[in-house]
């Protein structure tokens, strides 16, 4: 797998980066957060995706508890943490999880339950895929940088 | 407003903080403050948004206090600090932007405020500009303008 070259690693990073912006899963935030990381930093990406992770599971967790019981679903919280799940995914250019909260807090502020639920669902899918991509590339970075300094 | 409007409507608030903020490296090559390095007061609940400000703030070597709700913004300068600009987050627990730059303004605190927001919704805007803020940028845009700012020499004057 080494001997394949950094070359090809670098290929298959930028064409998984180019399919995740072109599904709209990424935006140009990640770029910006991309040109922060240097040698004085150079984990800077993944440290603050890894923050992301943290405070996203967290947050879809309450979501998920606050809409246990439908009779006294407290829509006003769901809409706080989802706030700060769109504020948190526009920080890191997680476009789509962005665009899928906006999607959700449209059906909380109309204190649709089911509606809330489908978001929800839709919501961690995203979410999920997001998670599992953004891992992917970490891996291809990784395995890239072990070739480099290899050769 | 276009981005290249928003990145000179963000600077033109910085020149006011920042009358001349000069960057310079030593032999070893490590930027070094001058004595004329400003404070900025970041107001942001989200850890998250808070390390990548400090990141961003590092690119423009200015010192950066942190509080993590509008109440202890209000707090920080009824104790009697200053500081040479704001970035006012919008949802945060406790006291919300809106309401901390509302009463700031009551304290008769007149350090600019840049109120930043994931999203751009008029209505947001206009209820921030109502309580006093200065201008209001998406944190897009913000780390846009930062990070397009002059590089190398780092000279900020009129920044």
């Amino acid at each position: 797998m080494l001997g394949m070259g950094a070359g090809r690693w670098e290929e298959d990073m930028s064409h998984l980066l180019a399919l995740l912006f072109h599904q709209g899963v990424l935006d140009e935030h990640f770029m910006q957060l991309q040109q922060l990381q240097d040698e004085s930093s150079p984990n800077f990406v993944s440290e603050v995706i890894s923050i992301y992770f943290r405070e996203s599971e967290k947050l879809l967790r309450n979501i998920r508890t606050l809409l246990l019981d439908r009779e006294c679903t407290d829509y006003r919280k769901i809409g706080v943490y989802l706030n700060h799940l769109m504020g948190s995914s526009s920080s890191i250019g997680a476009n789509l999880v962005r665009n899928v909260c906006v999607a959700f807090r449209a059906a909380s502020e109309h204190c649709n339950w089911a509606g809330c639920l489908r978001s929800l669902a839709v919501l961690e899918h995203e979410y999920c895929y997001l998670k599992n991509k953004l891992h992917e590339l970490f891996q291809v970075c990784y395995i890239q940088t072990i070739c480099m300094h290899s050769s | 407003m276009r981005k290249n409007e928003n990145r000179d409507s963000i600077l033109g608030h910085l020149p006011a903080a920042f009358s001349r903020v000069v960057i310079a490296r030593n032999r070893q090559g490590c930027i070094a403050m001058t004595s004329s390095s400003k404070k900025i007061l970041l107001v942001e609940d989200m850890d998250i948004n808070r390390v990548l400000m400090r990141k961003l703030m590092k690119g423009l070597d200015a010192e950066l206090h942190e509080v993590q709700n509008g109440e202890m913004a209000v707090d920080y300068f009824e104790k009697g600090n200053t500081c040479d600009l704001i970035f006012m987050d919008k949802e945060m627990p406790i006291m919300d932007g809106h309401e901390a730059t509302r009463l700031l303004r009551i304290l008769g605190v007149k350090t600019p405020i840049i109120a930043l927001s994931a999203g751009d919704l008029q209505s947001d805007r206009d209820l921030f500009i109502q309580a006093g803020a200065n201008e209001y940028q998406t944190k897009l845009i913000l780390s846009a303008a930062i990070l397009s700012a002059p590089n190398g020499n780092r000279s900020v004057q009129g920044i």
